[in-house]
C-alpha cells in the first residue's frame, strides 16, 4: 500500500465522524494550545526581565548599609554604615568599571506651595544617574559640576513631578525638601517598578548637597557598583564581601552591617511569582496533553472494536497487519496533527487575549510551536500504537465473524 | 494428460476451543480440486463446509494437516505471508458481500490493488474490466446500499476476480439473495469458470451445487460423498488434446 493512501484513508475515516474526531482531539487541542500560550507568557516575561535589567541597569552590584544589632541588644540608629573609604577601596577591585553611591530617605516630604509629594529624596552623583540608565524627559540630569558647586538643585521623577505641579512645567520651579529650598532642574524619564518599588517616585540631589543639608554625614546607606560584564557580577559580589567583612572588622557569626545583591538577582525575584506560574501552567498543559492522548487511544479502540468488520474485509482481500496497524496509526496521528494545529492557533490566539486582557508581555517563539506539535505527534504515536496493533492483530476470520 | 492440481488438502482438521468444551470443526478432510474444476461443497450446517472455505481462504489456519497451494504449503504461512496469497492468489465471495459500506462499487472492487500497490490509474483501469465484466460499469460510482443485493455480490465477485486469482471461492453467495438476484450471481460465476477460472463455492442447496463440474457433500467435519457432474471445460479441452 502506497503511503499516500494511509493518509487519504486516515482523512476518509475522520471525515465520516468528523465531530467526534474533534472532541477525540479536544484534549490535545487544549493541551498544546496552554503549551503554547504558556510559553509565550514564559517568554514574554523572559523578554520582561531581560528589558528590566536594562531599564534598570546592567551588571549591577548593590552593596547596602543595614542597621546593626549591637552587642547590648539594640539596634544600630542608622544603616548609613558605608564610608568614603569603603567606596574607594570597592572602585579598586577588578573589574569594577564605576561605583554610585547614594544617601537617600524614604518618604521624605516634597512640596511646592500647597502641594506635596512623599518621596524618596536621594543624594546622587551623575555616575549613579549613568549606570541605572536614568534619561531626562524635561530639562536635564545632575551634573559632576551641580555637586562641585554644591547647587541646590533637584530633578524629580514622574511621580512627584506630577503631584506637585499637575499638568505643568516643574523646570525652573523651586520646590521644599526639609525647610530648604532646591530649583528643579528637571525631571527624569518613567522608569517604572521594580518588584513594589516604585521608581518613578524619587527625587534626586547632588551627593555633596544631600550631606550637607539634608542628612548630614559621611557615611552613605548603598553604592550601585558596576562591572564590565555580566561573568563578573557572582565574583565582584564575593570580592565587595569579603572587603567589607574586612574592612569593617566583622568577626565570624557576628552579624554585618551591610548586605549585598546582585542587581538581576532583584529582578528575577521580582518575576519569580510569573515564572512558578508558567512552570505550573506548563505542567498543566503536559497533564492536558497526556489526558488528550488517553483520551485518543480511548477513541481509537473504541473504533478498533467497531470498525472491526472493516478490518476483516480489508484482511481478506490482503491487507497484511502491517498494512492495518499503519491505517490505525496514522489516523491517529492525522487526530493529533489537526489537534495540534488548531492548538497552536487556539494557542496563539489566547497569548495574544492575555496580552490584552492582563497586560502581560507575551512572545510567541516559534521554537516552541515545533516542540507542542511535536509532542502532539508523540502522543498521537504513542497512545495510537496500541489500538493499532490490537487492530492489525485481529485474525481475518474472527473480525469477519463480527456483527 | 491430467489437469494440474490446484489445490490439495491432507487430513485437514480445524478445532475451536470456547473455554472447556472443543469443538471439531473438520476432522481430515482430503481434497482436491484441479485447475479449470468448479466445485461445490454441500452439507447441512454444522458440517464444516464453511470453516473448510475459511482455511482454503487461508483465513484461518488448519489445527493440523497439510493445504498445498499450487506447489505449497499454506497451513505453515506465517500472517503475512497468508495475507499475500489472500491477495495476490486468492478470491473470495462471502455470502454477506462483507462490501466497505461507504466505499462506492468502483473503490471496493479496486481494494485489493490499493495492498497490492497498484497506481491509482491502472487501479482504476482494472476495476473499470472487472466491472464490466460483472455487468454493473453504470453502477461504479455507486455506495453498496444504492445496490441490490444481487448487484452487490456481483461487486464482490468483480473484487474476488481482480487479481485474477488461482482459485475463486464463494461462500454461500447466493445464500442472501432472491431467486432472481440469485440467478444472476450464478450466471456470473459460470462465466468465470467457463472463462477457465478454477472455483470452490459452498452451498446448501442442490440447485445451486449443481451449476458446478463436482459436487462434495460433507457432514461432522469430514467429506462424506462426492459425485462427478461433468468434465470441467478446461478438462475436457485437455481431454482433447490428450486425444490428438
Amino acid at each position: 500500500m502506497r503511503p499516500v493512501e494511509f493518509f487519504r484513508l486516515a482523512l476518509q475515516a475522520l471525515r465520516s465522524n468528523w465531530l467526534r474526531g474533534v472532541l477525540t482531539a479536544l484534549g490535545v487541542i487544549i493541551g498544546v494550545a496552554s503549551l503554547v500560550s504558556l510559553t509565550a507568557v514564559g517568554a514574554g516575561a523572559r523578554a520582561g526581565v531581560e528589558a528590566d535589567l536594562e531599564r534598570l541597569g546592567p551588571n549591577l552590584v548593590i552593596l547596602d548599609g543595614e542597621v546593626i544589632v549591637l552587642p547590648d541588644g539594640t539596634e544600630s540608629p542608622s544603616d548609613r554604615t558605608i564610608t568614603p573609604g569603603d567606596l574607594a577601596a570597592v572602585a579598586t577591585l577588578p573589574g569594577v568599571t564605576a561605583v554610585a553611591p547614594r544617601q537617600g530617605s524614604d518618604g521624605l516630604v516634597v512640596s511646592a506651595g500647597a502641594r506635596g509629594s512623599s518621596s524618596v529624596v536621594s543624594g546622587i552623583t551623575p555616575v549613579y544617574q549613568r549606570i541605572h540608565n536614568y534619561e531626562a524627559e524635561q530639562g536635564r540630569l545632575l551634573t559632576a559640576e551641580d555637586g562641585r558647586l554644591g547647587n541646590q538643585v533637584v530633578v524629580l521623577g514622574q511621580r512627584p513631578a506630577e503631584r506637585m505641579f499637575p499638568g505643568g512645567n516643574p523646570v525652573g520651579r523651586t520646590i521644599r525638601v526639609i525647610d530648604r529650598e532646591f530649583t528643579v532642574i528637571g525631571v527624569f524619564a518613567k522608569k517604572g517598578f521594580l518588584g513594589d518599588e516604585n521608581l518613578d517616585n524619587q527625587v534626586f540631589m547632588p551627593l555633596s548637597v544631600a550631606k550637607r543639608v539634608v542628612f548630614g554625614g559621611e557615611n552613605v546607606m548603598s553604592a550601585a557598583i558596576q562591572v564590565a560584564s555580566p561573568d563578573l557580577v557572582e565574583p565582584t559580589l564575593d570580592a565587595v564581601d569579603e572587603l567589607m567583612i574586612q574592612r569593617h572588622r566583622i568577626a565570624s557569626g557576628r552579624g554585618e552591617d551591610f548586605s549585598t545583591e546582585d542587581q538581576t538577582e532583584i529582578v528575577t525575584t521580582a518575576q519569580a511569582a510569573t515564572s512558578t506560574f508558567e512552570t505550573l501552567t506548563l505542567g498543566l498543559g503536559a497533564i492536558a496533553l497526556i489526558v488528550g492522548g488517553i483520551g485518543i487511544m480511548n477513541i481509537m479502540l473504541v473504533s478498533v472494536t467497531e470498525r472491526t468488520r472493516e478490518i476483516g474485509i480489508r484482511k481478506a482481500v490482503g491487507a497484511e497487519p502491517g498494512h492495518i496497524q499503519l491505517q490505525f496509526l496514522i489516523e491517529a496521528l492525522v487526530l493529533c496533527a489537526v489537534g495540534g494545529l488548531l492548538g497552536v492557533a487556539l494557542g496563539v490566539g489566547s497569548a495574544s487575549l492575555i496580552s490584552n486582557l492582563a497586560g502581560w508581555q507575551t512572545m510567541i517563539d516559534p521554537l516552541s510551536l515545533v516542540v507542542a506539535l511535536s509532542t502532539a505527534f508523540v502522543v498521537g504515536l504513542v497512545f495510537g500504537y496500541y489500538p493499532a496493533r490490537r487492530a492489525a492483530r485481529l485474525p481475518a476470520a474472527v473480525a469477519m465473524r463480527a456483527d | 494428460m491430467a489437469s494440474p492440481t490446484v489445490i490439495r488438502t491432507v487430513g485437514l482438521r480445524k478445532r475451536f476451543d470456547s473455554g472447556t468444551v472443543g469443538v471439531e470443526a473438520l476432522r481430515g478432510v482430503d481434497l482436491q480440486v484441479t485447475q479449470g474444476e468448479f466445485l461445490a461443497v454441500m452439507g447441512p450446517s454444522g458440517s464444516g463446509k464453511t470453516t473448510l472455505l475459511s482455511i482454503l481462504g487461508c483465513l484461518e489456519p488448519p489445527t493440523a494437516g497439510e493445504y498445498w497451494l499450487g506447489d505449497e504449503d499454506v497451513a505453515r504461512f506465517d500472517e503475512r505471508k497468508a495475507a499475500r496469497a489472500r491477495r495476490e492468489r486468492i478470491g473470495i465471495v462471502f455470502q454477506n458481500f462483507n462490501l466497505l459500506p461507504r466505499s462506492t462499487a468502483a473503490q471496493n472492487v479496486e481494494l485489493p490493488l490499493v495492498y497490492a500497490r497498484v497506481p491509482p490509474r491502472e487501479r482504476h483501469e482494472r476495476a473499470r474490466d472487472a466491472l464490466a465484466a460483472v455487468g454493473l460499469l453504470d453502477r461504479a460510482h455507486h455506495l453498496p446500499n444504492q445496490l441490490s443485493g444481487g448487484q452487490q455480490q456481483r461487486v464482490a465477485v468483480a473484487r474476488a476476480i481482480i487479481m485474477n486469482p488461482q482459485v475463486l471461492l464463494a461462500d454461500e453467495p447466493t445464500g442472501n439473495l432472491d431467486s432472481h438476484s440469485a440467478d444472476e450471481v450464478l450466471a456470473v460465476l459460470n462465466e468465470i469458470h467457463s472463462g477457465g477460472a478454477t472455483l470452490v463455492m459452498v452451498t446448501h442447496a442442490r440447485e445451486v451445487a449443481e451449476h458446478g463440474t463436482r459436487i462434495v457433500h460433507m457432514r461432522d467435519g469430514q467429506i462424506e460423498a462426492e459425485e462427478q457432474l461433468r468434465i470441467p471445460a478446461q478438462g475436457r479441452a485437455d481431454h482433447a488434446k490428450a486425444g490428438t
